[in-house]
């Protein structure tokens, strides 16, 4: 597991560190997540070079996803603040969902698959919960929310609101990771299972049937959870942002 | 045996049946809220998107559960930050 | 850095790293895409709004349209039967008077006709007169075989038609 990071990427590891290993500490995630931003920035420029009243191929794909995110928005935090987020949402919805679903590609690895990818995305959602939470509410406004209705409770009450707020980013990171990262070892175990059989060439039939024909199969899967883990991250990240923001509720 | 192996033979168990009674109560959990679900669905089809939304975000939720003990067992595999400490090197 | 720690590692370099990249996508593609389809998005919902409104007011345009000319529509209708009925009305005057005229026409033709039989038939009784007078003169000088004035004959055959009309022509 210590040099994960196929041939033609290790490549392009090593050529970056040459480059720019004096600076900052080059790694196959953050190869890929250069990969990846460059990727859809020319997407993006692509699809922006021409915008048209009646969309036409990029043009349409990006619009499918930041309507869905805008509407996903509005439903939660209302108009005037949904199209307020909408580049965080949609930046998040649109880099989580090419990541995850490049991690697909064998040879590639999805930079979601690493922690401390989704850590400083989760990161982000929740120093930007908790800003907007303050600059909603006021700081004190803020501060009550913690110490709940009765004001007895609050040693009781403190601990738990701050653990609460704690295990959000802390759970909303692992989900992605996690999710994204077994996937990728499922896939590398039964990998080298065809490594293994194949060379002890013991029941080669029956033994690298299992390895060759499970993969696609939970790839399969994999483009199921890719979609529902961005949508899930992005779905949450929301829901947070709207809860800080809104008054008294719970 | 010496205790390096006794060490990573206990590793691998704690992992493998960590995961395995992890998988248990989730799966369980996931059953009933999809069962729920589909009976919404089936008693009201016109709110299977709203249901269908909240179903997935549910089992989110559930299924970060087994996704902290798969992370604790990978701690336990790969990355246990007593190893150095007990193996020695 | 690389590799350090297996599968699951946080090192706070790359932490940094990936959140600078992706402050600078964010940056980024807030600049180049959001910003303009937002306004697309925004420009094309107004366009529909407005396109359905145009179409709305379109729509009472037609129906006024429509209604107007129904009511054109209708006005002719009356008039053309207002038309008609007096031309049937003229018409049946006319017919009136000109069966009227004919028969006030006819009427006199008939006049005229009965004028004229009546002459004839008195011309023709006359005649008859003179010749019955004139036989009757023959006859009686025949019979007497003496000729009687012939003023006097007749004078007496007027006497005796005269008595004769009295009791039987009228």
């Amino acid at each position: 597991m210590e040099a994960e990071a196929p041939f033609l990427l290790q490549f392009l590891v090593d050529w970056l560190n040459q480059i720019l290993g004096k600076w900052i500490p080059i790694n196959a995630t953050i190869v890929m997540t250069w990969l990846v931003s460059i990727g859809i920035i020319i997407l993006a420029i692509v699809a922006c070079s021409s915008l048209k009243m009646i969309p036409k191929g990029a043009q349409n794909l990006l619009e499918i996803l930041i309507e869905q995110v805008l509407q996903l928005m509005e439903g939660m935090m209302g108009q005037k603040k949904a199209k307020f987020f909408l580049p965080l949402m949609g930046t998040l919805a649109l880099f989580i969902l090419v990541s995850n679903l490049i991690g697909l590609v064998p040879g590639l690895k999805a930079p979601t698959g690493d922690w401390n990818t989704t850590i400083a995305l989760a990161l982000i959602v929740f120093i930007l919960t908790h800003f907007f939470g303050i600059k909603g509410k006021g700081l004190i406004g803020y501060l009550k929310h913690f110490v709940g209705p009765i004001w007895w409770l609050a040693p009781l009450m403190v601990p738990i609101h701050f653990i609460g707020e704690l295990a959000k980013p802390f759970s909303l990171s692992i989900r992605l990771f996690a999710n994204m990262m077994s996937k990728h070892m499922a896939l590398g175990c039964l990998a080298l299972l065809i490594i293994i059989f194949s060379k002890k060439a013991i029941l080669f039939a029956q033994t690298l049937f299992i390895p060759l024909f499970l993969p696609p199969v939970i790839m399969m899967l994999g483009v199921l959870t890719c979609l529902i883990q961005t949508f899930v991250f992005v779905f949450l990240a929301i829901v947070y942002i709207s809860i800080a923001m809104e008054e008294e509720e719970h | 045996m010496d205790g390096a192996v006794w060490f990573f033979a206990l590793s691998v168990l704690a992992a493998g049946v960590g995961i395995g009674i992890a998988t248990i109560g989730p799966g369980i959990g996931q059953g009933i809220a999809t069962s729920k679900a589909v009976e919404g669905v089936a008693r009201q089809p016109e709110a299977s998107g709203k249901i269908m939304t909240i179903l997935i975000l549910g089992l989110a939720f559930i299924e970060s559960l087994v996704l902290y003990a798969l992370v604790i067992a990978l701690i336990i595999l790969f990355g246990n930050p007593a190893l150095t400490h007990i193996v020695g090197h | 850095m690389e590799g350090h720690g297996g599968v699951i590692s946080i090192s706070w370099q790359i932490l940094l790293v990936e959140l600078a990249s992706f402050l600078i996508l964010l940056f980024v593609l807030g600049k180049f895409l959001f910003k303009p389809i937002t306004k697309l998005l925004e420009n094309r919902s107004n366009q529909i709004k407005n396109t359905f409104e145009t179409i709305e007011v379109e729509k009472q345009n037609i129906e006024k349209i429509k209604q107007d000319y129904q009511n054109q529509l209708n006005e002719l209708n009356k008039k053309v039967g207002e038309i008609i009925q007096e031309a049937t009305r003229k018409g049946d005057i006319q017919r009136q008077e000109i069966i009227a005229q004919s028969q006030k026409e006819a009427n006199k033709l008939v006049e005229r006709a009965t004028a004229v039989i009546e002459k004839e038939k008195e011309k023709a009784i006359l005649e008859l007169k003179n010749q019955t007078a004139e036989l009757s003169i023959l006859a009686a000088s025949k019979i007497l075989e003496r000729s009687i004035d012939e003023s006097m004959a007749y004078q007496l055959v007027d006497d005796f038609i005269e008595g004769m009309n009295k009791e039987t022509l009228h």
